[in-house]
């Protein structure tokens, strides 16, 4: 008899009312819109900041310590007048907290470029995001960083989400260049 | 990250978001948001169309207020900061534009916000494609122009693009 070794399908819908979201925006029309579609979506709590001063300060408080009020995604634009939103990527991912480093972060953005989805894969971003903003995209986005975590990979030139999605049955050459004895594995325990 | 050894660490982390989001750590299952609250939550941003025209004549006002005080300016740390808010808010107009169709809009707050980071107050013919854009993108607010492919859209979009060609 063939065996089913398909996922069993999904039951339920997920339940965002714990949920706390942090956008960075530095247009308020647009932040306000954000959050009125993520509230409708069900999200608890969605907060805005309206550049990379305002998030830093935000995330430092709300997630200084294990807590559930914790931020649990951060969406953030790309530009900004205070700074950029790779500035603010970078800065998540070099804090020691754990609360605030392992942040899972979408990034929100008009321009699609190759050189933008490099940059934010090389800092650290969990998704892009490409505007203009819809309720399709927005859900679509969180529900990736919920059902398709990446583990994290620690090394001396990057800290983040594994840049390298699992393509299933890939057969193509092997890109890796660090030795199996020269990687460490480590599970996070309940 | 100076203090990561040479060894690679792989950090396989608990779902956390998944048990928050009412389902049990180890369930390996991929969840959906209800359909209902999507929908809805794309009526609450077309709702904000209604907000579009007041948005975006603040931010036309605002870029073209900035476009005076740059001129005057004679300081070049204060001339690169006006210029960043042009920039932000000629993006910001696009962003708005894009999210309610307004293409011809869009079209002109890209251009813009590309210009703005090329601009080079020394150069007298930025003083004319600066005001250029301003000019169009406020004459397409006035007759609320949002295609960019009618007669009225792509005589503006020369009109733009003649200023660029002759002052660059």
């Amino acid at each position: 008899m063939e065996q089913n070794t398909q996922e069993p399908k999904q039951e339920r819908a997920y339940d965002l009312g714990r949920f706390r979201i942090l956008i960075v925006e530095d247009s308020a029309f647009i932040g306000s819109l954000m959050c009125s579609a993520l509230r409708e979506m069900g999200v608890g709590k969605a907060l805005t900041a309206k550049g990379v001063t305002e998030a830093k300060e935000k995330i430092a408080t709300l997630n200084d310590n294990p807590s559930p009020d914790n931020i649990d995604v951060v969406i953030l634009d790309w530009l900004m007048p205070d700074g950029r939103g790779s500035d603010l990527l970078s800065w998540i991912r070099s804090q020691k907290s754990e609360t605030i480093k392992f942040l899972p972060t979408i990034i929100c953005s008009a321009y699609a470029s190759e050189e933008l989805v490099e940059e934010s894969r090389g800092r650290g971003a969990n998704e892009i995001l490409v505007k203009p903003v819809s309720a399709e995209k927005l859900a679509k986005r969180i529900l990736y960083v919920i059902d398709r975590p990446r583990p994290f990979i620690a090394s001396k030139v990057f800290f983040g989400p594994d840049r390298r999605r699992k393509i299933k049955d890939y057969e193509g050459q092997n890109k890796r260049t660090t030795k199996p004895h020269e990687i460490e594995q480590e599970y996070e325990q309940l | 990250m100076s203090n990561f050894s040479d060894k690679v660490k792989i950090k396989h982390r608990l779902n956390k978001l998944k048990h928050k989001a009412g389902v049990a750590l180890d369930d390996k299952r991929e969840g959906f948001i209800d359909p209902d609250s999507i929908q809805k939550a794309q009526q609450a941003i077309e709702r904000q169309q209604d907000h579009y025209s007041h948005e975006v004549e603040t931010l036309l006002i605002k870029i073209s207020d900035l476009w005076t005080q740059l001129k005057n300016e004679t300081d070049a740390q204060k001339s690169k900061e006006i210029i960043t808010y042009i920039h932000n808010f000629a993006n910001n107009i696009s962003d708005m534009a894009d999210t309610f169709g307004h293409s011809l809009m869009q079209y002109f707050g890209i251009s813009l916000r590309d210009f703005c980071e090329k601009i080079d107050m020394s150069n007298q013919a930025h003083h004319i494609i600066a005001p250029a854009h301003i000019n169009v993108m406020t004459l397409a607010f006035k007759h609320n122009i949002k295609d960019d492919s009618s007669a009225q859209a792509q005589e503006l979009k020369t009109m733009l693009s003649r200023a660029i060609e002759k002052y660059s």
